[in-house]
């Protein structure tokens, strides 16, 4: 019955095509391109550029050497993930560094994979906790204030001194909230993150439940982890930290990834709440980069592909 | 809110229900009335009489293939736009039918379920009325995209919806009649609580009761319907009637079941929308058996040429090529026009978006990795077989993959709607069904009259137990 | 693989994106960039109310700074109506002994007077510690003072101001100062001073204008582009340079310059 000239049912078909998916996470990475570009200047529109552009060719390149069926698409998760790359950098970064990065994130985490979507982790996730792992003087480059230049461009060959980050504690909600403080260079203004957010919940392509459950978890569970480790407690420290440590750019461009996080409700809300709960166990022993970045890993490896079973049904019917 | 269609011709096919076809009941360069029945069921099988909804002469009777690939005579009428009635078609006044007359008359009038799953209404009243349901649940959720007949059929004759529920709900003893709406159908909604209070004191022995459920595809599917009210999984084969004790209908069939009881009116036409995105929204009283095509020219803004026509809705209908010779069977509820459209196709994102939209909680990349490997057992084990191919997976996937045609190809039921419950026994149908067509064209002059006197006997049968159909053909 | 419309959609919503992206951006920054420097004046003035109590502070970015590694941050105190007061220079020096001594250094910004001094609490084990009676004392001797005084010092750990840092008495060589600041009129004043077996034997005062197309002082003064009262800048230069090289018996040095110890 079904001959070959006739196309078979669906006849229509979502608009949200995988291009569409990574077009709209590359439009809402838009804001935070402006935020590194009018904070750090050229250097940061050189290293977005070069990493982006670096995982696109790496990844024709695997592609090539593999043989693997190309198809006549334009991988736009190359350019996504190149991109969430460069933002989590620091602003004196070296072009090698960069480098590193954007190869182990094609080479080794996505493109052994199975290319584009059949990655286990989160490619962009992988390539900058793996230079923070190896090389983690070369991701301490946080030239601001008087120091940071915005023609500047040697920083992006030549390994700087690393800086020392100065403690937030004394930083306004104005200034955590507008990202004018030394940081990387995209993670910092939360505004331009919730603008991103905002615009993929409301295109739909981003699951909110994996990212609200793990702010809320390290919101409720941030004092106690104070608690242990200070004796003391401040609601400041609680928002300085929230806002400060790159938790909101993870949760809305890395844990609200479709393809690395558990796709039903239970199993996304749960990894949520393990990632959260991961990053303030490890937060006291190891670097803030490093805390944020190892429990998503960890929730990749462990959720993505083993809790995307059964779910229980939210409401369907109102039965009053 | 609908546009009344008077065909030049109409195509009627012999088998539009779950069963076997029915026997054309007229010869070439018959005249045929409105209401007038040319098809009669051969005695004893599981079929329903096919009914004209024009007057006109029979002008060709010869086999055709419906979309869905069964092939089945067709009796084509040209109409003479008089619209002549037959004599018995008019109001019954003062009837008084005993539960089996009453599905008697619903079984004469050549009802099916016009949902799309087109098993004939009496045989599921009779089988209700066995198992002893309490529910009687009527399906008034019309969540396919686009369509909106049978709401259309809710707003227009409220009443009649009700009455008819009501009516088929006594008839099976149910004591409980339960309305299945969408929550966002507001105008809907309001049109049955009005009408289920009109009438509340008439049927005192029913509890009615509206449902609200949330739009969303394909939630009408019973299976569906089951585990949201009563929180049972249906296993494949196990019916709702059995395991909940509760039947559904849909809303229009219940419609037709009052026309035919009330105003002794048979199935002879129905509402059909013609939407889609590449047209507007049209809902069309049309005769049965209308080629498609007359439906087109009525909605004039649809675009022809590059649109694909659909029969049925456009996640599980199925594409036709040719909608001059295609009608509109008792089961088309829409027909859509939809725009063709480039679907990208990518390597599987693994977004995991069709197990979010899978109404059966299946993983539809799970399983069609499985069968690609060839795991059969393992997707079975995943579930493959629940798979209900609503198509909802296929729409949704990012990566353009068709998940759908391949998992449901292993499930085996095919579609939910238009295809696969008729396509079930149709394989088996249709040898036999050759054989007997010559046979009984010489016969079909002889239940020439046969309408008339169905519709009286109907009527008038007082209180026998046999069907009203039954006992007038021996006649 | 998408279509022209969708294709032309995103672009759209990108652009808006990028625009109320750079508003946002640029807006917060503003916005927050005045916190931002209440915070930064804040520290600074728990910092430097000792020393020099001014209305605002900005710190100075010369690349001069560079060589002196001993200098953390030197900044420039404004009153409130914005014009300068004074300087103050964060320094940690080595004792001796090789500890290290935080110091503030207040400078008034005209004369090149020391108007405050304080330790700063360095940290750590190798903190060189004053009580704060020698600190007093200290601070008596040294507030009100110009600058040259501590030349002649031999104590040498309230040795301030590296720029000027030399060794106590008159030892061969060539020396050279000059102003960190232009002044009013854009010039850097500079002093060159040739010593030879105790003996200043050559000295020039002059000043270069950090507008680079003009001249030095003294060659704008002879052209007639820089006039001040009296004989022209040049000449006055040159009698006070020969002054000192005519009285540089240091007894009519000690008492032009004030008591000592």
């Amino acid at each position: 019955m079904s001959s070959d000239s006739r196309q078979l049912a669906p006849f229509i078909h979502t608009e949200k095509s995988a291009p569409y998916i990574y077009m709209t996470f590359l439009a809402a990475l838009v804001p935070c391109v402006v935020y590194a570009v009018f904070y750090y200047g050229l250097r940061a529109a050189i290293l977005i550029l070069f990493s982006m552009a670096a995982f696109v060719l790496s990844d024709l390149f695997c592609v090539r050497i593999t043989k693997r069926r190309s198809g006549d698409y334009f991988d736009l998760s190359s350019l996504v993930e190149g991109l969430l790359i460069a933002l989590m950098l620091p602003p004196d970064t070296t072009l090698l560094t960069a480098l590193t990065a954007v190869l182990f994130a094609s080479v080794v985490t996505k493109q052994v994979f199975g290319g584009a979507g059949s990655n286990i982790v989160n490619p962009a996730c992988a390539g900058r906790l793996f230079i923070e792992l190896v090389w983690p003087s070369g991701v301490q480059g946080f030239a601001y204030g008087e120091s940071n230049s915005k023609m500047a461009l040697l920083s992006l060959i030549v390994q700087r001194q690393p800086d020392e980050l100065p403690s937030y504690e004394h930083l306004s909600l104005l200034e955590l909230l507008s990202g004018n403080y030394p940081s990387m260079i995209g993670t910092a203004c939360i505004i331009c993150l919730i603008i991103g957010g905002v615009f993929l919940t409301l295109k739909g392509t981003i699951r909110l439940y994996t990212p609200v459950s793990y702010l809320v978890t390290i919101m409720a569970l941030y004092p106690v982890s104070m608690l242990i480790e200070t004796k003391s407690f401040s609601f400041d420290g609680l928002i300085i930290y929230i806002l400060s440590s790159g938790a909101v750019f993870v949760a809305v461009f890395i844990l609200g990834d479709l393809t690395t996080m558990p796709s039903r409700f239970a199993s996304g809300v749960f990894a949520g709440v393990v990632c959260g709960i991961l990053t303030l166990i490890t937060k006291p022993f190891l670097a803030p980069m490093v805390s944020i970045l190892a429990p998503v890993i960890a929730v990749n490896f462990i959720f993505s592909k083993t809790l995307s079973r059964r779910k229980i049904r939210s409401r369907e019917v109102d039965l009053s | 809110m609908f546009e009344r269609i008077y065909p030049s011709k109409v195509i009627l096919p012999m088998k539009m229900h779950y069963g076997v076809p029915a026997v054309p009941a007229v010869k070439v360069g018959d005249y045929v009335r409105m209401g007038q029945c040319v098809g009669v069921p051969e005695k004893g099988s599981f079929s329903v009489p096919v009914h004209s909804g024009i007057s006109g002469k029979v002008t060709d009777i010869s086999e055709i293939r419906l979309p869905n690939g069964i092939l089945t005579p067709a009796v084509t009428i040209k109409n003479d736009m008089k619209r002549t009635r037959l004599d018995s078609v008019r109001p019954r006044s003062g009837f008084k039918l005993s539960a089996t007359e009453a599905i008697g008359v619903i079984r004469d009038a050549g009802i099916c379920g016009m949902g799309g799953e087109g098993i004939p209404t009496a045989a599921k009243l009779r089988r209700a009325r066995t198992e002893v349901v309490r529910d009687f649940l009527v399906n008034c959720l019309q969540s396919e995209p686009y369509s909106t007949s049978d709401l259309v059929a809710i707003t227009e004759y409220p009443d009649y919806v009700v009455l008819g529920a009501s009516a088929c709900a006594r008839a099976v003893g149910a004591s409980r009649c339960i309305f299945l709406i969408s929550e966002n159908r507001r105008e809907q909604r309001k049109a049955l609580a009005n009408s289920i209070a009109k009438i509340k004191d008439d049927f005192k022995d029913l509890e009615f009761d509206i449902k609200l459920f949330r739009e969303r595809f394909p939630q009408g599917y019973y299976r569906l319907v089951a585990r949201a009210l009563y929180g049972k999984n249906l296993a494949v084969g196990e019916t709702i009637e059995k395991a909940c004790s509760a039947v559904v209908f849909n809303c229009s069939t219940m419609l037709a079941c009052w026309e035919a009881l009330s105003d002794n009116i048979p199935m002879m036409s129905r509402i059909v929308s013609v939407t889609g995105d590449a047209s507007g929204g049209h809902n069309m009283l049309v005769p049965i058996g209308t080629p498609v095509s007359e439906l087109l020219t009525n909605a004039q803004d649809i675009k022809n040429g590059s649109d694909r026509i659909v029969w049925g809705n456009c996640l599980t209908g199925i594409d036709i090529k040719d909608p001059d010779n295609t009608p509109v069977v008792k089961t088309t509820s829409v027909i859509s026009v939809v725009r063709r459209q480039e679907v990208p196709r990518t390597p599987c994102i693994h977004c995991g978006l069709c197990s979010e939209c899978c109404p059966m909680n299946l993983s539809p990349n799970t399983i069609f990795e499985m069968l690609n490997q060839g795991l059969r057992q393992k997707a079975a084990e995943e579930g493959a077989r629940d798979c209900i191919a609503c198509g909802s997976c296929s729409y949704v996937c990012p990566a353009g993959i068709n998940l759908t045609t391949a998992i449901a190809s292993f499930a085996g039921e095919g579609r939910i709607i238009e295809i696969n419950s008729l396509l079930d026994n149709s394989g088996a149908e249709e040898r036999p069904l050759d054989d007997l067509k010559p046979a009984y064209v010489g016969e079909a002059s002889l239940l020439e009259d046969y309408s008339d006197g169905e519709e009286d006997k109907s009527k008038s049968s007082p209180d026998s137990i046999t069907l009203p159909f039954e006992k007038d053909k021996e006649v | 693989m998408m279509t022209h419309a969708q294709l032309k959609q995103f672009i759209a919503e990108a652009v808006l994106l990028l625009i109320l992206g750079a508003a946002m951006v640029i807006g917060s920054y503003f916005v927050s960039q005045d916190n931002a420097n209440k915070r930064v004046q804040n520290e600074y003035h728990a910092k430097f109310d000792i020393v020099l109590d001014s209305y605002s502070y900005e710190k100075v970015k010369s690349k001069a700074l560079n060589d002196f590694p001993e200098i953390k941050g030197v900044y420039i105190g404004f009153n409130a109506a914005g014009s300068p007061e004074g300087y103050v220079i964060d320094l940690t020096v080595k004792s001796p002994e090789g500890q290290d001594l935080g110091i503030l250094v207040a400078l008034d910004y005209e004369s090149t007077r020391i108007v405050g001094l304080s330790l700063t609490q360095a940290s750590g084990d190798n903190a060189y510690v004053i009580s704060d009676e020698v600190m007093d004392q200290i601070k008596d001797r040294m507030i009100g003072r110009q600058i040259p005084l501590a030349f002649l010092t031999e104590d040498s750990s309230d040795d301030d101001d590296s720029e000027n840092i030399t060794v106590p008495g008159l030892n061969d060589g060539v020396y050279y100062a000059q102003r960190l600041y232009d002044d009013r009129n854009k010039y850097i004043d500079y002093v060159e001073m040739e010593v030879e077996n105790g003996v200043i034997t050559k000295i020039k005062w002059d000043a270069f204008c950090t507008d680079r197309t003009n001249k030095d002082r003294s060659e704008a003064s002879l052209r007639g582009a820089y006039e001040i009262s009296g004989l022209d800048w040049a000449t006055q230069s040159y009698t006070l340079c020969h002054a000192l090289l005519e009285c540089q018996d240091p007894r009519h040095y000690r008492y032009r310059c004030g008591r000592y110890m």
